[in-house]
């Protein structure tokens, strides 16, 4: 038998009103869960811009690392005292660069920069350890770091790209110890073309080193017989290019005044190359190549090539050998004893008694000595950069002549070994680490003393004792010593962040400047021209506070630019207000459009950055540069 | 007996039909926008990222200044004529072209010698930097285009020959760093007025020297006082090729828009806002459809503020909303010498 069984006619309804909102749930849950993945695709595609940009940055940054710039403009390099010296942050390395705008990134006030959360607190920790955040620039530089405002001069740049704005950049890993770019108060090597007259500085650096002094530079006397020259200075530099073309007649002489002094001149430095310093006269020269005739003390005589070098396999080079190790003195005599010899060969000059064939003879005079000149220079020049007695030749300049100096950042235990500090006045609390080189620095002079942009130091400033105290351990100079490439390699972290959103992003102070970049060092002076950009984010800085100034009113740094100002004023211009603004003290337009915005999001709120791209770089120590 | 659909139950239905579809309807829409948005990053991100190999690949080749194809068209070759960049430069034939002082005999020239050994005296500068005149003496005793010693002339000559036949950007780039840009073109000390401050003359006129930094101080300049309110460029732009132009011959100099008591060029070509205008542009994409986002790059160099500036800007354009996206990047590596070298464009005595 067949059962029927039949399902109750109530047994088949729809479905019920629970089973449709389980059903729409999951339909709800399905739709949100794939429309949640859709944004996952455009977070990608923007992490891939943001990583575009952010390794084009980095490429553009090595690179200009790679090419730093070595030239620094407008601005004092050398100073009375070593910790007066603010060129001593001059940027020579990636961190350096980047905190002076030289990579066209700006430093991220710190109130900013605090607010900002970061994987493994990363931003935290880098900010904890003194480093900072830096932002790009609104406009590229697009004529070039050093010219970071053409956008507001020709019109000509387009503001980077909103999202590109939003990058941040920092440097994790440890900081180098660099290389100095120079001392703090002897930016050597000092460099004249030779031969050249006698500088003021020749006389002190003389002057400080003669033997009488416990120097080792001779014959002081003669020398400064030389300087002065019967009361005429004839071949200091101040003098000898007016002398040059004054031919009037010189009552003792009745010569020519401009022939009588610098015979006058030249037969003082023959006597102090010859007779004082005791250069051997070089007898193969013809002597109808000497000019004859004039009244000189002794005879003039030729001077004559440095010898060729010996190498002795046991005892190497021999220190003792002046050709090989040409003492200073003996270069800077043979250089004014030239540059005298020199003088008789120009079209001011009357010509001589004895007619064309004794202009012959001082042409044939003037061309050996400026070879023998050129000889001694280059010679000097190549072999010892830790020997500053003599002025290096510009005529043939080479990364030789540069000695490699470090601050001593290592005392050995005694108290404060390692630092010099200014007591009295204006300098107290002014500190610095004591120098140390690849070499001993000797037979250095006082610094030339441009201590100041707008009025150097005080003419005759003698600072040899300073340079002599300024000195470390040389033991700690390890600027040379074997390296693992690991321990220059160093992380640039680039992140994401939209910090322009925050409500005070433009009102917030610009990132403290260091004091040792400011214009005016602790001693009251101008050290830096008024225009340099001494605080990267300078350009953009507000003039006025931007929350009580009317927008029409308010100007930007670059647009209140004062063209045909005077560009230099004294340290005592600095008024309160003028301070502010060049501390960017009101903030700056930091997006660039000139205007002053606020965005939508509350100071006390935190953001989060989003990790873009890290690059390891070789951090190198001493300036270089590379192109191929 | 089967029951109807109530009224209550169908417009329920049909009301939770409706949320279904304006659902579904929104999903995919935003699903459709959202491929779209990806899809546009996506062809942007392709594009910049394209511009910038191929900005890369030009600030290292100099393609778009001189195609190194034997066969190329003459326009892009036309830096290759003398005076400009990409002129061959015979080395060998320089000691040859160089008459030798009257009544002397040909001196042995190491005028080719292009490596630049700066130990060798015939390196060395030999005037004075005092001035650019023969007052303190006449220092072409020592040196100079007329002097009697090959060793002695080849400073000169170096000068000469790199700026006449290459121009002024090539001369600094060959040259070593510590370079002064000076020398005597006679035997009495006198330096040729190009490498003089005698201010500008005709805008077209040769001109090294920028007349506003050097007033009353007419001396001797390295690249870092040559270049310090001037710029040297390198250019195949139309705008710069004009009938009298020598455009490698000329400086750039002062800003265009500055109310201030600078000279300034007449013509504002001539002003350092004119480095935009020498800007390359090659196109990558010219067989690109009207409604394609496009890409372009723009490169520039020049010398200025002491370095060599390669520049490049790559400018991704939406064809929709005009929306426009510039990347820059400033390098510095590249140099004309080597892009020469790989053109085989100097001929040394072995060889190019």
């Amino acid at each position: 038998m067949i059962r029927h069984i039949t399902r109750p006619a109530t047994s088949r309804g729809g479905f019920t009103l629970f089973e449709v909102a389980i059903a729409l749930l999951i339909v709800a849950i399905a739709v949100l869960s794939v429309a949640l993945t859709f944004p996952i695709g455009i977070k990608a595609q923007r992490l891939a811009r943001f990583q575009i940009y952010a390794g084009t940055k980095m490429m553009e940054m090595v690179d200009t690392f790679a090419q730093a710039e070595h030239a620094y403009w407008m601005r004092s390099v050398e100073a009375r005292e070593p910790w007066q010296n603010p060129f001593m942050s001059t940027p020579v390395d990636f961190d350096q660069m980047m905190s002076d705008g030289g990579f066209g990134l700006l430093p991220l006030p710190d109130a900013i920069a605090r607010r900002i959360d970061s994987d493994d607190h990363e931003i935290a920790r880098l900010l904890d350890e003194g480093g900072r955040l830096y932002y790009p620039a609104p406009h590229p530089f697009t004529l070039g770091f050093d010219a970071r405002h053409p956008h507001a001069i020709s019109g000509r740049t387009e503001p980077v790209p909103v999202e590109a704005q939003t990058l941040v950049w920092g440097v994790t890993g440890f900081a180098q110890q660099n290389v100095l770019p120079s001392h703090p108060c002897l930016a050597w090597p000092y460099i004249a073309t030779y031969p050249s007259p006698i500088q003021e500085w020749d006389w002190f650096h003389w002057n400080e080193n003669r033997q009488a002094a416990g120097g080792e530079f001779p014959s002081f006397a003669a020398f400064d017989a030389l300087w002065e020259c019967d009361g005429t200075r004839a071949l200091s530099a101040a003098n000898f290019a007016n002398l040059i073309g004054d031919a009037s007649i010189d009552p003792v002489s009745g010569q020519p005044r401009n022939r009588a002094l610098i015979t006058r001149a030249m037969d003082l430095a023959q006597e102090l190359v010859f007779t004082h310093l005791a250069v051997p006269v070089d007898t193969t020269i013809p002597s109808g190549d000497i000019p004859v005739g004039r009244s000189v003390p002794i005879a003039p005589a030729a001077l004559p090539r440095p010898g060729e070098p010996t190498w002795d396999p046991v005892n190497g080079w021999d220190a003792s050998d002046p050709d090989l190790f040409p003492p200073p003195w003996r270069v800077a005599a043979i250089n004014w004893l030239a540059v005298a010899a020199q003088a008789f060969t120009s079209p001011a000059m009357p010509a001589p008694a004895g007619g064309p064939t004794d202009a012959a003879k001082e042409q044939r005079y003037a061309q050996l000595l400026h070879d023998r000149c050129l000889q001694w220079a280059t010679r000097y020049a190549a072999v010892d950069p830790y020997d500053w007695g003599a002025l290096r030749p510009l005529n043939h300049q080479h990364a030789w002549q540069h000695p490699l100096l470090q601050f001593d950042l290592f005392p050995d235990g005694a108290a404060n070994l390692g630092v010099l500090s200014g007591t009295a006045g204006d300098e107290a609390g002014d500190t610095t680490w004591r120098v140390v080189g690849g070499g001993a620095p000797r037979r250095y002079g006082p610094g030339r003393g441009h201590q100041g942009y707008h009025a150097p130091m005080l003419p005759g400033h003698i600072n040899q004792s300073a340079i002599r105290g300024s000195w470390g351990d040389q033991r700690h100079f390890n600027a040379t010593a074997r390296f693992a490439p690991a321990e220059r390699a160093r992380t640039a972290v680039c992140w994401s962040v939209d910090w322009r959103a925050y409500r005070d992003f433009e009102s917030q102070p610009a990132a403290p400047l260091a004091a040792k970049r400011y214009r005016i060092d602790s001693a009251g002076r101008q050290v830096a021209m008024k225009y340099l950009n001494i605080h990267p984010e300078f350009i953009q800085f507000w003039m006025d506070d931007p929350l009580a100034t009317p927008p029409a009113a308010l100007q930007t740094a670059v647009e209140a630019w004062d063209w045909t100002g005077d560009p230099n004023p004294d340290a005592d211009a600095e008024t309160t207000i003028y301070r502010a603004r060049r501390l960017g003290c009101f903030g700056a337009d930091r997006n660039g459009n000139s205007e002053f915005d606020q965005g939508p999001v509350p100071p006390t709120t935190r953001m989060r950055a989003v990790g873009v791209g890290r690059f390891v770089f070789y951090d190198r120590r001493t300036i270089a540069s590379l192109r191929f | 007996m089967r029951r109807a659909f109530t009224m209550l139950e169908l417009l329920i239905s049909v009301g939770i039909g409706a949320v279904v579809c304006i659902a579904a309807w929104g999903a995919l829409r935003v699903a459709t926008q959202t491929v779209s948005v990806v899809e546009k990053l996506s062809i942007e991100n392709h594009l910049m990222r394209e511009g910038v190999y191929a900005s890369l690949e030009q600030l290292d080749s100099w393609r778009c200044y001189d195609d190194p194809d034997p066969g190329a068209p003459a326009p892009a070759q036309r830096l290759r004529a003398p005076g400009h960049p990409f002129a061959r430069l015979e080395w060998t034939a320089l000691a040859t072209a160089d008459p030798p002082p009257v009544g002397q005999a040909a001196a042995p020239s190491s005028d080719h010698d292009l490596d630049l050994d700066v130990s060798d005296p015939k390196t060395w500068y030999r005037g004075t930097a005092i001035s650019n005149g023969p007052e303190y003496g006449n220092y072409a005793l020592h040196s100079g285009l007329a002097h009697a010693d090959a060793d002695r002339r080849w400073y000169a000559l170096m000068l000469r020959r790199l700026a006449d036949t290459l121009g002024y950007y090539a001369m600094v780039d060959y040259m070593p760093a510590g370079t002064l840009y000076s020398f005597y073109h006679d035997a009495a000390g006198h330096v040729p007025g190009e490498f003089f401050d005698v201010g500008y003359s005709a805008p077209q006129a040769r001109q090294l020297y920028n007349c506003n930094l050097g007033v009353g101080h007419d001396a001797p300049r390295d690249v870092h006082y040559l270049s310090m309110g001037s710029a040297y460029v390198v250019t195949n732009a139309d705008a710069y090729h004009q009938p009298g132009d020598d455009v490698h011959h000329q400086l750039l100099s002062q800003w265009n828009n500055i109310p201030s008591n600078y000279d300034q060029p007449a013509d504002a070509r001539w002003t350092l806002d004119g480095v935009y205008d020498t800007s390359q542009k090659p196109d990558l994409l010219p067989l690109r459809p009207s409604h394609w986002p496009a890409v372009a790059i723009e490169i520039r160099r020049f010398l200025m503020t002491n370095r060599q500036w390669a520049m490049a800007d790559i400018v991704v354009v939406s064809p929709l909303t005009g929306e426009r996206l510039r990347l820059h990047i400033d390098t510095h590596t590249t140099t004309l010498r080597g892009a020469r070298r790989a053109r085989g464009l100097d001929v040394l005595p072995g060889g190019p």
